[in-house]
C-alpha cells in the first residue's frame, strides 16, 4: 500500500500564487488520501486575514500561520503540522504539472529521497517581452540543473542538486534530521543544506525527472534578483560555517577569474562597493531599453555578482574570516587530454568540481581549456569545447599528426 | 544548364572527379561522413582534382578550420562510441496528393537506423486513395487529417504517437540513415527543445532548382548552433532551420501551441509555420539545436513557374508569421525582423537583379518574392477567421 503522502506549501501568502500551486493538486492529493498543509509565514503569517486567500472547501487543504520564522521556519512547521508518512516540500512560486505527487511516491524507498525536476515557465504570449530579466534566471537555473537528467551523470549528483522545493521524504526521516536549518540567514539554500546533512547521513538521492513543477512566471523586479544573490551569498556563509568540509563545493569557493574574480574580490575587501549592483541595475536597465542585449547581459552578470559578493561580506565576522573563504578555494583538477585519442567514457573529474584540461599533441603541451564545474561531463560535449578552444594552427597540427588519415596531402609540407 | 551534385569524402580521396557533361559542379564535402561544406566549380575539362579541391579549402580559413576540427573532434568522441539517445522517437511525414513522391521519402525513411519507435505518414485531405496505398507498401503508420493546412496534419502526428521526440520532414525530402539519430542525440537534457538539420540539394538539373540553390534553399550552415534566448534573439528562427528536418520535443507541441493552423501550406499564410514553432520553442525559454549531422536532401521544383510560385509564397508566410508574433504575442522585436528582411532580402536581391550585376539572381525569381508581400494582410486576416 502506498504510503499518505502531505503536501507542505510554504507561502509569503500572495493569494493568486496559492491559488495556483493548490488547485492544480487537490484532486490528486485526495486520490491519495494526502493532504495539503499552506504555511504562511511573513507579514501574512502575522495576520492571515491579511492574505485574503479563500482555501478550496475540501478538508484536504488546512492552512496555518507561522507567525515568527522564515521560509524554513515554515516548511518545518509545516512538516509537524502534517499527518502523512511521506512530506512533499513546495514553495508558491511553482505550478505543479500531473503526476507529480504519484511520482514522488513511486520514487520513495528505506534511505532515499526524492527530487524532482523544476522548469523554466512556458509562457507563449505576451509574458515574454516584459520579463525577460526573470526568465533568464529561470532559464539559468534549469540550465545549472540540466546535468541531472543527462544519463552519463547519474552518479555524481551531490548537495547542489537538492532544492527545498520539490523534495519528498519520509516524515519520520526529515524530524529525525533536525528537518531545515532555520538559522540560514536569508532562508535560501535551504534544500543543499538539508541535502547536505541527509547524504552524510547514508540517504540516497534520487532524481524524478516526471516529477515536475512548472515556474511561475514571476515579477521582474530587479530588486527580487538583487536581494536573491545577496541572499544566497549570505546563506553561503552559513552554510561554510555549519559544514566547514562543505566550503569546497560553495559557489564561493569557486576560483572566480577575469572580471568577475576582480568584482568579487574588491567588493570583500571594501564592502561599500556592494552598493554597485545598484547602480549597475540602472545601467543594465538603460542598456536593455536602447536595445543592447549583449552589453544588458554583461551588466546584469556584474550586478548580480555585486550582490552576491556583498552578501557573503554582510555575513562575515570575525569568526570567519575573509582570507579563510579565499584560502578555501582550490585549484582546478588538471586532467591531461591527448588530442591523437579518444577521451574516456567519463572524467575522472565529477560534476560540481572545476578542470581545466590540460592538451597535448604528440607528446607536447599544446593548450588548456577551463572546464567549469556545472558544465557538461560528456564526451561529446567535453570534445567540442576542447575542438572549439584549439586555434587553427593547433588543429592543423594535430592533422598533420595522424598520419593515419590520408587528409589534405599539403598539409605535411606546411606543418610537418 | 544543369549542374552536377558530387558528394566527397576527403579522408582518402586520391583520385580525380569527373562531372563531364555537366560545366559545372555543387560539391559537398564531407570528413569522416559530416559534410563541412560546400563550393561550387565550374572545371575545365569537366574534371576535378582533389588539388584542386584543398587549394580552395586551403584559401577558405573557415572551410578550412571546419574541416581540421572534424577530424579533431572524431578522434576525441569517436562516432562509434556515441551512446545512444535516452529520447525514443518517431518520424512524422505529412503528405497531401503527392504519393509519387512520397514513396521516395518513405523508401529513405526505411534505411533509417537508430530504431524509430514509429514513421507516422499523415495523409492530409488527399483527393485520391493514392497516398493510403502508397503508405501501405511501407512500414509505417498510416492516419488521415481530414483538415486541410499542413500545421493541422503537423499537430495530428503529436497526438498519433506517444514517443519523446517528433521529427519531421516533408513529402519532397529524402533523409540520409542517421538523420533522425543525429537530431535526437541532440536532446540530452530537459531544455533542449528542438533540433534541426541540414537540407542539402537532392538535384540542381534545371534552372530553377540552381536558382533556389543559389538563393540559399534550406541550408543553414555548416557549423553547430547550440542557442537560446539569450544568445539569439527568437525572432531570428528562421536561421535555425526549416521543416523539412525538424526534431521537436513532442510535449511541445501542445503545451506551447506549436503548429498553428492559421500558417503554413494550406492555410491563407502559405508558409511561416515551421519558423513560427521555432520562434515558440525559444520564447519559452528551450534551446534549439542546429547540426549539420543530420542531413536530409530535398527535391526543389524543377520549373521557374513552380519556383516563383514558392518563393512569393515564402514572402507571405514569412511576415505573416512575424504579424502573428506581433499581435498575438505582443514582440515588437520582429518589426526589426521585418524591415531588416525587406531592405536586405527583398530589395537588395530586386537591387542585384539589375542589368550589369556582375552574378544577378534570376529577375522573375526577384520579382515573385516581392509579389508575395502585399498578400501578408489579408492572409493575415482570413488565417485568423478561418482559425
Amino acid at each position: 500500500m502506498a504510503p499518505r503522502l502531505s503536501v507542505v506549501v510554504a507561502s509569503a501568502g500572495d493569494a493568486q500564487r496559492l491559488d495556483e500551486v493548490v488547485a492544480p493538486l487537490i484532486d490528486e492529493v485526495a486520490g491519495t488520501g494526502g493532504e495539503i498543509v499552506v504555511v504562511v509565514f511573513g507579514r501574512g503569517g502575522r495576520d492571515l486575514r491579511q492574505v485574503g486567500w479563500q482555501p478550496p472547501a475540501t478538508a484536504a487543504v488546512r492552512v496555518v500561520a507561522e507567525s515568527v520564522g522564515g521560509i524554513n521556519a515554515a516548511r518545518n512547521r509545516g512538516a509537524r503540522e502534517a499527518s502523512g508518512e511521506v512530506l512533499l516540500f513546495l514553495d508558491d512560486d511553482v505550478v505543479p504539472e500531473p503526476g507529480l505527487v504519484a511520482s514522488h511516491i513511486r520514487g520513495q524507498a528505506p534511505n532515499k529521497f526524492t527530487v524532482g525536476d523544476r522548469r523554466a515557465p512556458s509562457p507563449t504570449r505576451r509574458t515574454i517581452a516584459s520579463r525577460r530579466d526573470w526568465l533568464e534566471g529561470a532559464v539559468a537555473w534549469a540550465e545549472y540543473l540540466d546535468h541531472r537528467g543527462q544519463h552519463d551523470t547519474p552518479a555524481s549528483l551531490g548537495f547542489r542538486d537538492v532544492t527545498g522545493c520539490n523534495l519528498a521524504l519520509s516524515r519520520a526521516d526529515f524530524l529525525a534530521q533536525g528537518g531545515f536549518d532555520e538559522a540560514l540567514a536569508s532562508g535560501l539554500r535551504g534544500g543543499w543544506e538539508l541535502g547536505h546533512r541527509l547524504m552524510a547521513a547514508g540517504f540516497e538521492l534520487v532524481y524524478v525527472p516526471v516529477a515536475r513543477v512548472s515556474r511561475r512566471l514571476g515579477s521582474p523586479s530587479i530588486r527580487s534578483l538583487v536581494a536573491g544573490a545577496r541572499g544566497d551569498g549570505m546563506s553561503d556563509v552559513g552554510i561554510a560555517r555549519r559544514h566547514p568540509d562543505l566550503v569546497r563545493g560553495l559557489p564561493i569557493a569557486e576560483p572566480v577569474r577575469g572580471w568577475r574574480g576582480r568584482l568579487g574580490r574588491a567588493v570583500l575587501r571594501a564592502p561599500w562597493l556592494a552598493a554597485l549592483a545598484n547602480v549597475i541595475a540602472v545601467a543594465q536597465l538603460l542598456a536593455r531599453v536602447a536595445g543592447l542585449s549583449d552589453l544588458s547581459r554583461r551588466l546584469r552578470d556584474a550586478m548580480l555578482t555585486a550582490a552576491y559578493w556583498g552578501g557573503v561580506r554582510a555575513a562575515l565576522d570575525t569568526r570567519w574570516a575573509l582570507q579563510e573563504i579565499i584560502a578555501c578555494a582550490p585549484a582546478p583538477e588538471r586532467i591531461l587530454v591527448d588530442l591523437e585519442h579518444a577521451l574516456p567514457d567519463r572524467l575522472p573529474v565529477p560534476t560540481g568540481v572545476p578542470a581545466e584540461l590540460v592538451v597535448r599533441l604528440d607528446g607536447k603541451e599544446l593548450d588548456s581549456v577551463d572546464l567549469p564545474a556545472w558544465a557538461s561531463r560528456s564526451r561529446t560535449d567535453v570534445a567540442r569545447r576542447i575542438v572549439a578552444g584549439l586555434d587553427t594552427d593547433a588543429l592543423a597540427r594535430n592533422v598533420a599528426v595522424q598520419r593515419s588519415l590520408p587528409l589534405d596531402p599539403g598539409a605535411d609540407d606546411e606543418h610537418g | 544548364m544543369s549542374t552536377a551534385t558530387l558528394d566527397v569524402e576527403l579522408i582518402g580521396l586520391d583520385g580525380a572527379l569527373c562531372v563531364a557533361p555537366h560545366a559545372e559542379a555543387h560539391v559537398v564535402l564531407r570528413v569522416l561522413q559530416q559534410p563541412v561544406g560546400v563550393v561550387w566549380m565550374s572545371p575545365a575539362a569537366g574534371v576535378i582534382e582533389p588539388a584542386q579541391l584543398w587549394a580552395i579549402i586551403r584559401d577558405d580559413e573557415e572551410l578550412h578550420r571546419r574541416v581540421l576540427e572534424r577530424v579533431a573532434f572524431a578522434q576525441l568522441a569517436p562516432p562509434e562510441h556515441e551512446p545512444h539517445p535516452s529520447a525514443t522517437w518517431s518520424v512524422a511525414v505529412c503528405t497531401r496528393d503527392r504519393p509519387q513522391r512520397l514513396a521516395r521519402t518513405l523508401a529513405s525513411l526505411a534505411e533509417l537506423r537508430g530504431n524509430p519507435a514509429s514513421v507516422v505518414v499523415v495523409d492530409n485531405a488527399s483527393s485520391t486513395d493514392e497516398t493510403r496505398r502508397v503508405a501501405a507498401r511501407f512500414d509505417v503508420e498510416y492516419v488521415e487529417e481530414p483538415r486541410p493546412g499542413l500545421n493541422h496534419a503537423r499537430r495530428r502526428a503529436a497526438t498519433s504517437t506517444t514517443s519523446d521526440v517528433l521529427v519531421y520532414t516533408d513529402d519532397d525530402v529524402l533523409v540520409e540513415p542517421d538523420w533522425g539519430i543525429n537530431l535526437v542525440r541532440e536532446f540530452t537534457g530537459p531544455r533542449v527543445g528542438a533540433a534541426t538539420g541540414l537540407v542539402l540539394p537532392h538535384e540542381l538539373e534545371t534552372a530553377a532548382q540552381r536558382a533556389f540553390e543559389l538563393r540559399g534553399a534550406h541550408s543553414r550552415g555548416f557549423r553547430r548552433r547550440d542557442v537560446d534566448f539569450r544568445t539569439r534573439p527568437p525572432r531570428l528562427a528562421g536561421g535555425l532551420g526549416a521543416g523539412a528536418s525538424l526534431a521537436v520535443r513532442r510535449e511541445l507541441v501542445e503545451q506551447l501551441g506549436l503548429f498553428d493552423a492559421a500558417l503554413d501550406m494550406g492555410s491563407p499564410a502559405r508558409t511561416g509555420g515551421d519558423t513560427y514553432a521555432i520562434y515558440l520553442v525559444m520564447r519559452s525559454g528551450h534551446r534549439v539545436v542546429y547540426t549539420p549531422a543530420a542531413v536530409a536532401s530535398h527535391v526543389h521544383r524543377r520549373t521557374m513557374a513552380e519556383l516563383e510560385a514558392m518563393v512569393a509564397n515564402y514572402s507571405t508566410g514569412g511576415y505573416t508569421w512575424m504579424l502573428h508574433a506581433l499581435i498575438s504575442c505582443g514582440d515588437l522585436s520582429v518589426v526589426k525582423t521585418g524591415l531588416d528582411w525587406f531592405r536586405l532580402h527583398h530589395l537588395g536581391r530586386n537591387w542585384r537583379a539589375r542589368p550589369g550585376h556582375p552574378a544577378p539572381p534570376p529577375r522573375r525569381v526577384a520579382l515573385a518574392e516581392l509579389r508575395g508581400i502585399p498578400r501578408v494582410p489579408s492572409a493575415y486576416l482570413r488565417s485568423r477567421r478561418s482559425t
